[in-house]
């Protein structure tokens, strides 16, 4: 700092005032750039009324000869004057910044850390946080030169959110004087979804690649043990097995070997109808009213599941896609690896309603042979007839139902009628898509991982195989 | 939304805190029902619109009828009295400035009130300060109780000059 701006504390402490010059967010200058001083911060009503107040008792106990009544006055000239000698300069910042969340922990809240500043000589800083759905808090908080302050609020959507706004205005000493109040605007931040545990996963009906973690049905290397076959040309003399081949032939006229099952990988798609974001309070289906933070909407639970179970496929080595309903552009290529889990969760967090759909003329194309996951809240045909597309064309299909569990207190008659004849149509719509040889499970069911994990066992049964509906 | 503060305490509280000051600093200043239903307005107001200039106004009544009295200081207890009565009207005079920027559900930070309090500490020892002073002129030279009182008039005068001199702009007074 030059020497033009090192007295520029109100204080005369230089070391406050610098670290209020570091503390200041957002600035276009470099950090340790001087800046020019910014003007005092002038006196309000409180200030003029109180020292006002204090002057008249000490004029008229002065000139009535009474020391008892100019006495009183004292205390308030005496503390308006050293308000308005130490009245800061510049104004208090707020810079908010997210906390990341715990992996591998449910995320029920929103956190973030307001970083604020605020000049020399100022006594607290006044803050009211909010952000939309949430009431705002306000509070009245110290802050000698810089500070942290943790603030939170629980919430249970994904995708992109609106972070915390900040209103903040510094105030002097003696609550008399108040510096310039400014508006720190709530951000937009990505929040992910967290994925959970997931024991076993069901196997599609067939398996590809000569690599993976999953048995296929054909011969090749890697897996169990398939048969025991007579030596062909071809086969490796490493595989012939002894034991059996003298056991069989003992004149050596045939040889036999040991023929093991080769390993595969599973595709996975994962389709998620990002067309509608519903929450389980119907009356906020029009979009009139927000849904509160605390309700996930289904297009947080399609994220959620399809986090869940895009790693737990991509755990064992197999690749994993991402198609979305909402958009006709193929959303993501299925892939394997860890960096793909992470792609897979962003795709999946910046999923959002846009507007009206366009037509879709012919389903999403799919790998041969790969499982198809299709989330979605079946409150339209399309979801249902993709499906039923393709289940017929030979892909496993699992319909994942989304909807989140309704609630239907507080809705007058005709709401309530629209509501069962909305679920009259899913139900159908469900029916049908069970009918093409699909398998449903419904997310918001507590018995949806038991459900997979039977679908799992059934598959893993007879590997490569799509058994069991 | 929840803010994590070290140590708060609920704004109704200081809300509430003017009030009770006006009550008490009519309970110091005695006198009958007007200054009771005065102080009780007051205190309402304060309450409803800790903003409004309610709390210096009551300052100056209070002054006006400390002047009415004839010997507010006189007596055994009058200086204790009157000790008290100058930490109330400061405490009160901050305090209501400090409610003016609360609403009923916001919090208060322990620190922010003890910063208020070291500054209310520092100018009250002055003020006490000065009150010693003139209890002491008072009983040795009987100044300050209705008569005799030329020195502190001047006294007054240069300090009147003084302030207003700090107070006024400098750059009012350049050509």
């Amino acid at each position: 700092m030059s020497d033009a701006f090192a007295g520029a504390g109100p204080q005369g402490r230089p070391d406050d005032w610098h670290a209020y010059q570091r503390g200041r967010p957002d600035l276009d200058a470099p950090v340790d750039a001087p800046r020019p001083p910014a003007e005092p911060w002038a006196g309000g009503d409180s200030l003029v009324w109180t020292l006002g107040a204090g002057l008249v008792l000490l004029v008229v106990g002065a000139l009535a000869g009474r020391a008892d009544v100019a006495v009183l006055g004292a205390a308030p000239v005496l503390g308006s004057l050293w308000a308005l000698w130490a009245r800061p300069r510049g104004e208090a910042w707020v810079d908010v910044v997210r906390t990341p969340p715990v992996l591998g922990e449910p995320d029920r809240e929103l956190t973030a850390v307001l970083r604020l500043a605020a000049p020399p000589g100022s006594e607290a800083v006044r803050l009211r946080v909010g952000r939309p759905g949430h009431a705002a808090t306000e509070a009245l908080v110290h802050v000698p030169t810089t500070r942290e302050l943790t603030v939170r609020a629980s919430s249970v959507r994904t995708g992109r959110q609106t972070l915390f706004a900040v209103d903040h205005q510094g105030i002097g000493r003696g609550a008399v004087l108040t510096g310039p109040a400014a508006r720190a605007a709530g951000r937009q931040v990505v929040v992910l979804p967290q994925p959970r545990e997931m024991p076993a996963l069901p196997l599609p009906a067939r398996l590809r690649g000569l690599s993976g973690q999953h048995e296929s049905r054909r011969t090749g290397d890697g897996g169990s043990l398939r048969d025991v076959h007579p030596f062909q040309p071809g086969d490796t003399l490493r595989a012939i097995d002894w034991k059996v081949t003298a056991r069989r032939s003992p004149q050596l006229e045939q040889l036999y070997v040991r023929r093991t099952m080769a390993l595969a990988e599973a595709v996975v798609t994962l389709v998620v109808d990002s067309r509608d974001d519903v929450g389980p309070d119907p009356s906020t289906w029009s979009g009139m009213r927000p849904t509160r933070p605390d309700d996930a909407t289904s297009l947080d639970l399609a994220r959620q599941a399809a986090a869940t179970i895009a790693r737990g496929y991509l755990a064992v080595g197999d690749r994993v896609g991402v198609e979305d309903l909402g958009v006709l552009r193929r959303a993501l290529r299925p892939g394997a690896g860890r960096r793909q889990l992470d792609r897979v969760v962003h795709q999946l967090a910046v999923l959002r309603p846009q507007g009206a759909p366009a037509v879709r003329l012919r389903p999403p194309r799919l790998l041969t042979g790969s499982l198809v996951f299709v989330f979605s809240t079946f409150l339209d045909r399309e979801a249902a007839d993709l499906v039923q597309v393709w289940a017929r064309s030979g892909h496993r299909v699992v319909a994942v139902d989304v909807l989140p569990r309704l609630r239907a207190q507080g809705l007058d008659a005709r709401e309530r009628l629209a509501l069962r004849m909305v679920r009259i149509e899913r139900e159908d719509r469900l029916a049908d898509v069970v009918a093409a040889g699909a398998e449903l499970v419904r997310w918001g069911d507590p018995e949806a991982a038991t459900r997979l994990q039977v679908m799992a066992r059934r598959s893993h049964r007879r590997p490569g195989r799509a058994v069991g509906r | 939304v929840e803010i994590e503060l070290d140590g708060a305490v609920p704004a109704a509280v200081l809300r509430l805190l003017p009030a009770l000051l006006a009550l008490a600093c009519a309970g110091l200043v005695g006198g009958g029902s007007v200054v009771r239903v005065l102080a009780l307005a007051g205190a309402v107001l304060l309450v409803w619109r800790p903003d409004w200039p309610v709390a210096p106004i009551m300052a100056v009544l209070t002054g006006l009828w400390v002047l009415a009295r004839e010997d507010f200081a006189g007596g055994a207890e009058g200086p204790w009295r009157l000790a008290a009565l100058v930490l109330v009207v400061h405490l009160l005079l901050r305090s209501a400035a400090l409610a003016g920027h609360l609403s009923w559900r916001s919090e208060v930070e322990r620190a922010v009130l003890g910063q208020v309090g070291r500054s209310v500490l520092g100018v009250q020892l002055l003020a006490q300060g000065l009150l010693l002073g003139a209890v002491w002129l008072r009983s040795s030279a009987g100044v300050g109780a209705g008569g005799g009182g030329e020195v502190l008039r001047i006294a007054a005068v240069v300090a009147v000059v003084v302030v207003t001199a700090l107070v006024v702009p400098r750059a009012w007074s350049r050509r």
